[in-house]
């Protein structure tokens, strides 16, 4: 009778609080489910300033995960006890048909609350001991309970981390191959229509399979491709590499992605003996492409949308996923874009064919600038063009810091095993690989010392833009037409181009450094703004926050994308990735304040030389999201439904000095 | 586990034979690889035209289907034309993806088949109008300035001829178009633009053996 009472007490506690549905992280997004269960994010990582918690989707085999929980938000659970379980992931129909908990790390381990928020409250779910085999699946999935009752099931209002998808996943090193061994085949169907294409030797038990088609650069070949290839093969993707028509140009290169995707997808009966007939998906394909190759993917993709090419075998909706590396930007904008499919760029800093210099040469990053679907990029330093493919030759590079053949490979692989899965199999976890920074979060396989700048959006339509600095070209006004105040120095709002064939800072050229618009086109319109930190100062930019975006509480997070102003004195002198923090203030003004040193850095442009007599490549955007709920957490009294002004902080306290700075796109996501 | 289709090698050398049957004059293959060129492989970037060095070897031919000229975005195709090889600087051969130099026959592009690297031995396809024999004689056959054939429109090409005539640029001598010629043979008569590119593959893996992998693309089996 006593336990019955304690159990019955424990969950009137609970529901009492009611505020038991306040997700604090990734998780958040997690509208719709079953009443019954309480979704909250516990499973995350430690961190050794505010909020002091984090939530993470994946961890690699062999590290530690832990879970947390703000107990500012359940007051009443202060001072008591529950067990805290990890169990396979299960789906909600199946936790709903069997609540049992049966823990696999270890036993459950009996927690207590205690005041005192996130800091106090943390409890090592797993030293590193979790398996991260899923068989074909990348990652296996956790999901984490809170027993408050102890009665070792899942109770309705008892929090759960993974009652929709897993809690947290673990996953194997995404450089290395799957579980499945390779076949390859070699054939042509005519002129430029020469293939290999890289299957798994079982396929015929596997039913219908993505595709993934690679598209070479000039003077590359499509056998060239086979170490990601077999690798993706080997996960369980067909993977097709054609024959490139490049030497005449990326609309060429276009045709053959087009033509040779087309006569795949038709001729499956004879491909490989048939051996791939009907187990490969056409509604299911991306398209990878590499220099030339990378335009022309990016191409045929606006070709194939707009009508100007009609496939037989496949359709629009067919491509998941469209991914250059290196491309050049021969075409004009607004007919080479990737519109609303979903994108990555890959691109390595020591190019040195596709340099994306401050002259009329190509300019990659123009690409991720005009995609209008969820992008991302990863702009790797020391990494030369040819070091994407395999086929050896001239590295085609050039700065310091060179990482090599292989070790381009590892980051290759495992972020375009992490991509295609997210995108052409729904693998949520590897959101991370998108949303999270290189800075904290890297394949495991990462050699000491590699720095990559990376970046994300989502979709158009998936967030609010506060300031992108594309409308009101006043530097008092936002985009979204609230105010802005500032105390940085050297405040300019322009286009986001540097044509002046140097990378040496002059004052008359104050976007410096910025390669984000492809020369003399007028259809990429991108802008930025720069502006200086002095030595040893602390200096803001202030952003208010009109009455429709005031509303925080369920939005997910904030982002922003930042950058050092290549070759000027200042980020000379900082010499090392720069660090910052954000304010929230609220209508009663309350405020809270976060370092973003825990979210992402912000790096130092490549220590390149060229174009001009200074050291320093192009600007590096990196983006830094931080999940809103993170500002009002540990009980800080921020009203998250009336957030008035997001201000960017830097310099000391929290931030380095002095820097020069480029701001882009201040944006509310939503879930 | 690898489950290769038969590769080109045997396919290869019966076509070839069958195809090109003259007498080819090849040279010594070269083994070096690109990055045993030292450097960064980012190469010079010529700004005018230049002359080639010369022609190794010629062999005309006509086409029972007609072949697009892949290398005009006007849609147009051939009946007729040249296979030749030709040589050219090494160094304005390596494959960049910038705007490379563009070869020209007269007017318009040449279709290349390959970059020439490190050989300098450029194996290309020059349309003609059929009737029209001494245009190997009569025509400009050069590297044009940097630029992307398939984004170039008819009064580019014309600009561009007329820029290598004021640099001095001039037909190949009569006499090396002749010798060409006697070397590729008696004309060739294909069906269409597959055994075209399959000759001029040939010629790619005789001449600049380097670039053997682009050439054997050109000659794979059909699937099966």
């Amino acid at each position: 009778v006593l336990a019955t009472t304690a159990i019955a007490g424990l969950l009137a506690v609970a529901a009492q609080v009611g505020t038991l549905q306040v997700s604090a992280g990734p998780h958040a997004a997690a509208g719709g489910l079953e009443p019954r269960l309480r979704e909250h994010s516990l499973a995350g990582l430690p961190l050794a300033a505010a909020p002091f918690f984090r939530s993470v989707r994946v961890v690699y085999q062999g590290q530690a995960i832990w879970a947390g929980l703000d107990t500012t938000d359940f007051p009443g659970l202060v001072g008591t006890s529950a067990k805290l379980y990890v169990v396979d992931d299960k789906s909600l129909a199946q936790w709903i048909a069997n609540p049992v908990l049966m823990d696999v790390a270890g036993g459950p381990k009996l927690v207590t609350f205690a005041a005192g928020g996130l800091a106090s409250n943390q409890w090592l779910l797993d030293s590193g001991a979790l398996s991260g085999d899923a068989g074909l699946v990348l990652g296996r999935g956790y999901d984490v309970v809170l027993d408050l009752d102890q009665d070792g099931q899942l109770d309705p209002l008892e929090p759960i981390d993974g009652s929709l998808g897993a809690g947290f996943s673990v996953w194997l090193d995404p450089s290395l191959n799957g579980p499945l061994a390779t076949s390859e085949a070699t054939y042509s169907g005519g002129t430029f229509l020469g293939q290999v294409v890289y299957y798994p030797t079982s396929i015929a038990s596997l039913g219908l399979r993505p595709l993934v088609v690679f598209s070479h650069g000039n003077g590359h070949s499509y056998l060239w491709y086979g170490h990601v290839g077999r690798h993706l093969a080997s996960w369980g993707f067909v993977v097709m590499s054609h024959q490139n028509d490049t030497m005449p140009g990326t609309e060429t290169a276009a045709t053959t992605t087009l033509t040779n995707t087309d006569y795949f997808l038709g001729n499956l009966g004879s491909i490989a003996g048939g051996a791939l007939a009907g187990h490969v998906d056409p509604l299911n394909v991306a398209w990878i492409g590499h220099s030339r190759g990378g335009e022309g993917v990016v191409r045929a993709w606006y070709r194939l949308s707009t009508g100007n090419y009609l496939a037989s075998n496949y359709a629009p909706d067919s491509i998941r996923f469209v991914c250059p590396m290196a491309p050049v930007t021969f075409l004009a904008g607004n007919t080479s874009t990737s519109q609303d499919r979903p994108f990555c760029l890959l691109y390595g800093a020591a190019d040195s064919d596709v340099q994306g210099a401050p002259s009329t040469g190509s300019k990659p990053f123009a690409f991720y600038e005009r995609a209008d679907g969820p992008k991302s990029l990863l702009y790797l330093q020391g990494v030369g063009h040819a070091w994407f493919h395999s086929g050896g030759g001239s590295c085609f590079c050039s700065g310091p810091s060179l990482i090599g053949e292989a070790q381009t490979h590892v980051l290759q692989k495992s972020y375009l095993l992490a991509l295609c899965s997210l995108y052409q199999l729904d693998n949520s976890a590897a959101r991370d690989f998108v949303e999270r920074s290189f800075s904290e979060f890297q394949p495991p396989s990462t050699l000491p010392g590699v720095v990559a700048a990376t970046e994300h959006r989502p979709a158009l339509g998936r967030f609010s833009v506060i300031d992108d600095f594309q409308t009101q070209s006043s530097l008092l006004v936002s985009s979204s037409g609230g105010s802005v105040t500032f105390s940085v120095v050297n405040l300019v709002e322009g286009d986001s181009k540097d044509e002046d064939g140097s990378f040496d800072f002059f004052a008359n050229v104050p976007l410096n450094g910025m390669t984000r618009r492809r020369a003399g086109d007028l259809t990429d319109t991108q802008r930025a703004a720069v502006f200086d930190v002095p030595p040893g100062a602390s200096a803001y930019y202030e952003l208010e926050l009109v009455a429709a975006l005031r509303d925080c509480a369920s939005r997910e997070a904030l982002s922003f994308r930042l950058c050092q102003g290549t070759r000027h004195p200042h980020t000379d002198q900082l010499a090392s990735a720069l660090s910052m923090a954000v304010t929230l203030r609220d209508g009663a003004g309350a405020s809270s304040t976060l370092s973003m040193a825990p979210y992402a850095s912000v790096t130092r442009p490549y220590l390149r030389t060229g174009y001009g007599s200074g050291t320093g490549w192009a600007n590096e955007f990196c983006t830094v999201r931080v999940p809103l709920a993170h500002f009002g957490a540990n009980g800080v009294a921020l009203d998250l439904k009336d957030v008035r002004a997001v201000r960017l902080e830097f310099g000391p306290p929290l931030g380095s000095a002095p820097g020069r700075i480029g701001l882009d796109d201040v944006l509310l996501l939503d879930p | 586990v690898k489950t290769s289709q038969p590769r080109a090698s045997t396919f290869v050398l019966g076509a070839l034979a069958l195809i090109l049957g003259g007498v080819f004059l090849a040279p010594r293959a070269r083994s070096q690889r690109a990055n045993d060129e030292g450097g960064f492989g980012t190469g010079p970037e010529p700004h005018g035209p230049r002359a080639i060095l010369g022609l190794r070897w010629a062999r005309a031919f006509t086409l029972e289907r007609a072949a697009p000229q892949r290398f005009l975005a006007d849609g147009s195709s051939f009946l007729a034309g040249w296979l030749v090889v030709l040589q050219a600087q090494s160094e304005l051969c390596l494959p960049r993806q910038e705007p490379e130099p563009i070869l020209m026959f007269g007017a318009q592009p040449a279709l290349r088949v390959n970059h020439g690297w490190p050989s300098g031995h450029i194996v290309a396809i020059l349309p003609h109008d059929a009737g029209r024999a001494q245009a190997l004689f009569e025509e400009l056959l050069f590297l044009s300035e940097p630029g992307v054939s398939d984004q170039l429109g008819a009064g580019d090409w014309q600009a561009r001829v007329r820029r290598a005539q004021q640099a001095g640029l001039s037909p190949l001598e009569a006499g090396s178009v002749q010798l060409a010629l006697q070397r590729g043979g008696a004309p060739l008569v294909l069906t269409d633009e597959e055994q075209l590119w399959q000759a001029a593959a040939g010629l790619v893996l005789l001449w600049s053996p380097d670039e053997r992998e682009l050439a054997e693309a050109f000659l794979l089996p059909a699937p099966r």
